[in-house]
């Protein structure tokens, strides 16, 4: 384990055993240009997971397809296996992309664990496998305290980074989109991703010209994305179909009103298996 | 020497001209060998030649070739001379190659092409590989396939959370908690949000407890519902990707599998493996993804697929060849012949794939001819059954040493056999062949035809110009300097010569080959020559008699030291010189021999000594025995041969074979009875038949030449000479040495036709014919030993007459009847 230096960002990535793969933390590593980011990698067991073998009423379905009691000993064995797995997986990945890094269990309430953890950090990675988040009840909450903090940034990674096509900023305003390229187009030339900058919202009459300027602000920056679009409506609707349409590898929201919005979120989440960045800054 | 008189004259020496016959140079009209064409083909091999026409053409089963005949008369030349001739006039056979068999890998399959298609079909094969590694790949990159996965990983993904999302609401709406555990999920009620515990569930009312039991047991069905779901969920999704997957693939990998089929559309065989190729790179069409790099640091890279199941493994082509294939295995142990399958080891085992299967020298010859050496291939361990076998089945069945002994237990290679059409050639010697057809009843079956080279061919002039021509050939072939007119003369001489007989030539090239081989050394070595000349040949046969002379030269310096005692003067009774040949290592040379008789009175037994120390082979004890019989019936015709004799070679330790010494022995026999002394400046050779008749025999020059040179060392006398069977005389061609000496009158060489005529020779005494009354003339040779042997009878008759008397009185005694004496 890597201590990290005294002032690099933090990053923080929440560690499910279906989500952490490599990719993550390869993503996670270009979060805080230029600086090289401490990963701090955070594994929570559900408090209530913990109760359930408490309780004789309480019966556990396996996948395998028998059923049984939860027992304690054995509930905490798996727990704890499944704890030095998923730390090994990230201790080594992290090590092979020469990130400095630190890693911590935690049990307890989810949203409470994770949100004591995520202050003054760079950014949250949520690298937990869609299957687990669907039947997470502690999701959505934790969703909506972290909308509501001011966590610069959250990365939903999911393996849509790895089969997915491009990447796509979708922002509002110029000055923001060109704040989220300045950490698109380096991801988009380490990942050999066509970049695309979406500008969504503006008036009829003065899309074109939004457009105009956009592309002359980025030539300014040395930044040629290989598409602009002009979106007619920031709504949900536009951005998820927009979204669906371009099925990229990954998805910039670079908008506090569209990062703030949990629905819009959930439902891109929902709708799309990009990797989705959600910068709030 | 004692007799009537002096008989010898009467029985004249050879002339010189008749002891060596010259090759006329008048016969060879050319200045030097470089102006004769080139001979293609043998000399004198008529028969032998026709056979091999006959056996060639001939396309019946089992009419296979077996080429008998010396070693080193050019068999192995001639057979691939006229092969060449006859693959001239015929096209090439077919290509075959070996494929995968997509049912079942340890078949490979065997297709069979015209020339040249296998090589186009490899190459084919190798671009439509090289092809697909392009277009698949490609297929697998496009937005088609990106977004199908896509759609496909959504719409399950879409159904997976929907369903939970369903449970999850359903479970809250009844205050149960779902929640992920390790394995699963789990379920348990609640009460508020919060986990109803064990005591505040019994604290419940009765129908609030069945009620929440029932809604656990609801959740639970619906629970394990989802579960059981799940794998088939898996399983459609991987179906869906893969039918998208093979979809797209076989678009792309469609057309170009179409395009090679359309080039072989004759061959249905191949138009049924390409159908099946299609299909398995339709099952793997992964396995022509870019592969992903093996950190190096994984201790055991797994097997990374391959795609050389598509290859073809040209097993035989024939590209370019103008006719059927002449092999020449010189090697033929079973693998060479069948062919093999390798092996090369992965991860601790042995493994092999069709493209491992190499062709054997059959597989090579097939359509064509196959020329073994018999020796060779009957020494290699299983060759012989494996080439019977082969032919016989008419097919190349491929089996490793392991199969065919059984001692392999383990999964190899089973493919496809091959169907044979080969001729092939068996060059042996002729004892091979008789052995071959005595012991083997398969070989008759199989080797029907026998070619049969000559050793020797007739020396008439057309065969010595002919023989001048294939000189120059071999001269000219092997860059040696051409041949004058006196050294073709010479060599063919040393053609004779070597073959121990005037009038016929040998065929066996390998050793005149070596002679202009060597002439051309010594002409070249000496001076800067153009030509062999007679005098590079006269070197070339002297020095590798000298290498090889030492022997000989030991064994002359034994007797002129007189360790080996032989006798070249005087004259001695029981005694006279037999010649013998010992060959070794290509050289042999003449040795006399002492050989000696002792006689007493008997009853009739010839001891032969060398047969009694088992010294002595069978026919030298057979000559022993026909000499035995002639005694008899010429001096005894009438009474009891009553004497006992013994013949020995003396200072022989090793061993003596033939009868070419029957004469000798039978002189110094008849010396012994009649007391008769054997000039000892004579050595005689030739062996005898029952009536006193003298016959040929072999080594004749070399036994002349042996004596000459004893006599020589000690000094020749004028009255030294042999004796030597008159049929003889035309296998006369003796060293310049011995011609010389005689032709100066100090050395003879006689012809003898019958016992009498050695006997005259040997004695001085005139042998002496039966008169009317049938009585030798008394003080003749045969008069003194037939008179000897009556004297010998009667004193045996006189010795025997009291032992018979005493029989007759104990006979009477015992009132048997008995005899009387005479």
């Amino acid at each position: 384990m890597n201590a990290g230096s005294p002032g690099r960002p933090r990053v923080v990535v929440a560690l499910d055993p279906g989500g952490s793969g490599e990719f993550t933390l390869d993503l996670a590593r270009h979060l805080a240009p230029p600086a090289v980011p401490e990963l701090f990698g955070l594994l929570v067991e559900n408090a209530r997971l913990i109760e359930l073998a408490g309780s004789t009423l309480a019966r556990e379905f396996l996948l395998t397809g028998g059923e049984r009691q939860i027992e304690a000993g054995r509930l905490d064995r798996q727990l704890r296996a499944r704890a030095a797995r998923v730390r090994a997986e990230f201790e080594a990945a992290a090590t092979r992309l020469g990130l400095p890094h630190t890693f911590q269990t935690a049990r307890g309430e989810p949203a409470a664990e994770l949100l004591s953890r995520v202050a003054g950090a760079e950014a949250l990675v949520l690298s937990i496998a869609d299957e687990v988040r669907a039947v997470s009840e502690w999701y959505g909450e934790v969703l909506r305290h972290l909308l509501a903090s001011t966590l610069p940034m959250i990365l939903f990674a999911r393996k849509g980074w790895l089969s997915g096509h491009g990447i796509t900023v979708i922002g509002e305003d110029i000055a923001r989109i060109r704040s989220a390229l300045q950490l698109a187009a380096p991801l988009a030339r380490y990942s050999r991703s066509p970049l695309s900058v979406a500008l969504a919202g503006a008036a009829a009459a003065q899309r074109e010209r939004h457009v105009e300027e956009l592309g002359d602000a980025l030539t300014m920056l040395g930044i040629v994305p290989d598409e602009l679009i002009a979106l007619r409506s920031a709504e949900a609707s536009a951005v998820v179909a927009t979204a669906r349409a371009r099925r990229a590898r990954l998805l910039i929201l670079a908008s506090p009103a569209m990062t703030r919005d949990a629905d819009l979120l959930e439902a891109l989440v929902r709708s799309v298996p990009s990797a989705l960045l959600a910068m709030r800054r | 020497m004692a007799g009537d008189g002096d008989r010898r004259g009467a029985l004249r020496p050879l002339a010189p001209a008749q002891l060596y016959a010259a090759c006329p140079q008048e016969l060879l009209d050319f200045a030097t060998t470089a102006e004769l064409p080139d001979l293609d083909g043998a000399v004198g091999q008529e028969r032998a030649l026709a056979a091999l026409d006959f056996g060639v053409h001939m396309q019946s089963h089992g009419y296979n070739l077996f080429v008998l005949g010396p070693s080193g008369s050019q068999r192995h030349r001639t057979v691939s001379e006229f092969l060449r001739r006859q693959a001239a006039t015929a096209a090439a056979p077919a290509d075959w190659c070996y494929l995968n068999n997509f049912d079942d890998e340890r078949k490979p399959l065997a297709i069979r092409l015209p020339a040249g298609r296998g090589t186009q079909l490899r190459r084919d094969m190798a671009q439509l590989v090289e092809e697909l590694r392009g277009a698949i790949p490609t297929a697998f990159e496009g937005d088609q396939h990106r977004n199908g996965i896509a759609e496909i990983n959504q719409e399950f993904e879409d159904r997976f959370r929907a369903a939970m999302e369903e449970l999850q609401q359903e479970a809250h709406g009844q205050d149960l908690s779902l929640v992920s555990t390790p394995h699963g999920f789990a379920i348990a009620p609640t009460s508020r949000g919060e986990l109803l515990s064990d005591e505040d569930f019994e604290r419940l009312p009765e129908e609030e407890k069945r009620h929440r039991t029932a809604a656990m047991e609801q959740m639970s069905a619906k629970l394990r519902e989802h579960i059981e779901r799940l794998p088939g969920w898996h399983k459609e999704r991987r179906d869906r990707i893969k039918a998208l997957q093979r979809e797209l693939v076989s678009l792309a990998a469609g057309q170009l599998i179409e395009q090679v089929k359309s080039r072989y559309l004759e061959f249905p065989l191949l138009i049924a493996y390409l159908d099946k190729l299609r299909e398995n790179v339709l099952e793997n069409a992964r396995d022509f993804l870019p592969r992903e790099e093996v950190p190096p640091w994984l201790p055991v890279t797994a097997a990374q697929p391959s795609l050389s199941r598509y290859e073809v493994n040209l097993l035989v082509g024939h590209a370019g060849d103008e006719g059927p294939p002449i092999v020449h295995e010189s090697n033929p142990s079973v693998q060479n012949l069948l062919g093999r399958v390798e092996h090369h080891a992965q991860f601790g085992a042995l493994v092999t794939n069709f493209t491992m299967i190499l062709p054997g020298a059959l597989h090579r010859a097939n359509g064509g001819y196959l020329v073994l050496d018999a020796d060779r291939l009957l020494m290699e361990p299983l060759a012989w059954p494996a080439l019977k076998r082969a032919l016989a089945a008419r097919e190349i069945r491929i089996e490793s040493l392991g199969q065919l002994l059984s001692l392999v237990s383990t999964v190899s290679l089973e493919p496809q056999t091959i169907p044979l059409d080969v001729k092939v050639i068996l060059i042996g010697e002729r004892m091979i062949y008789y052995l071959l057809s005595q012991y083997d009843p398969e070989f008759s079956q199989l080797f029907r035809v026998a070619a049969d080279f000559e050793n020797r061919i007739e020396r008439s002039p057309q065969n010595v110009r002919l023989y001048a021509r294939l000189l120059g050939t071999l001269a000219r072939r092997e860059g040696l300097l051409p041949l004058t007119r006196a050294a073709a003369a010479r060599t063919v001489e040393h053609g004779a010569r070597l073959l121990g007989d005037a009038g016929k030539l040998t065929t066996r090239l390998r050793d005149v080959a070596d002679v202009i081989r060597e002439a051309d050394f010594w002409a070249r070595k000496d001076a800067a020559a153009t030509v062999i000349d007679v005098t590079d040949i006269e070197k070339a046969i002297d020095s590798r008699t000298g290498r090889l002379d030492r022997m000989r030269a030991e064994i002359q310096e034994e007797i002129r030291r007189g360790t080996l005692l032989i006798d070249t003067e005087g004259a001695r009774t029981g005694q006279v010189n037999g010649l013998s040949v010992l060959g070794l290592g290509g050289f042999s040379f003449g040795q006399p021999s002492r050989i000696t008789a002792s006689v007493r009175m008997g009853d009739g037994t010839i001891v032969d000594i060398e047969r009694e120390t088992e010294l002595g082979g069978a026919i030298h004890a057979k000559g022993v025995l026909i000499l035995s019989s002639y005694l008899k019936s010429r001096y005894a015709p009438d009474t009891p041969l009553s004497v006992s004799a013994s013949l020995v070679f003396e200072q022989s330790y090793g061993g003596v074979e033939g009868d070419s010494a029957s004469v000798a022995e039978t002189c110094a026999l008849l010396s012994a009875i009649a007391g008769l002394p054997i000039n000892q400046a004579l050595a005689v050779t030739g062996s005898v038949n029952q009536h006193g008749r003298v016959q040929a025999v072999g080594g004749v020059n070399e036994k002349i030449e042996g004596f000459f040179d004893v006599c020589r060392a000690r000094g020749l006398t004028g009255g030294q000479g042999v004796l030597i069977p008159a049929d003889n005389v035309q296998h006369l061609m003796l060293r310049r040495e011995v011609i010389g000496a005689v032709e100066a009158g100090l050395f003879q060489v006689y012809p003898v036709s019958t016992v009498d005529e050695a006997l005259e020779l040997l004695t001085g005494v005139v042998a002496g014919e039966r008169d009317g009354l049938g009585r030798f003339p008394e003080g003749s040779a045969n008069g003194r030993i037939e008179a000897q042997l009556r004297r010998l009878a009667e004193l045996r008759r006189r010795f025997d007459m009291p032992a018979r008397n005493r029989r007759a009185r104990g006979r009477s005694r015992n009132g048997e009847p008995g005899g009387s004496d005479t």
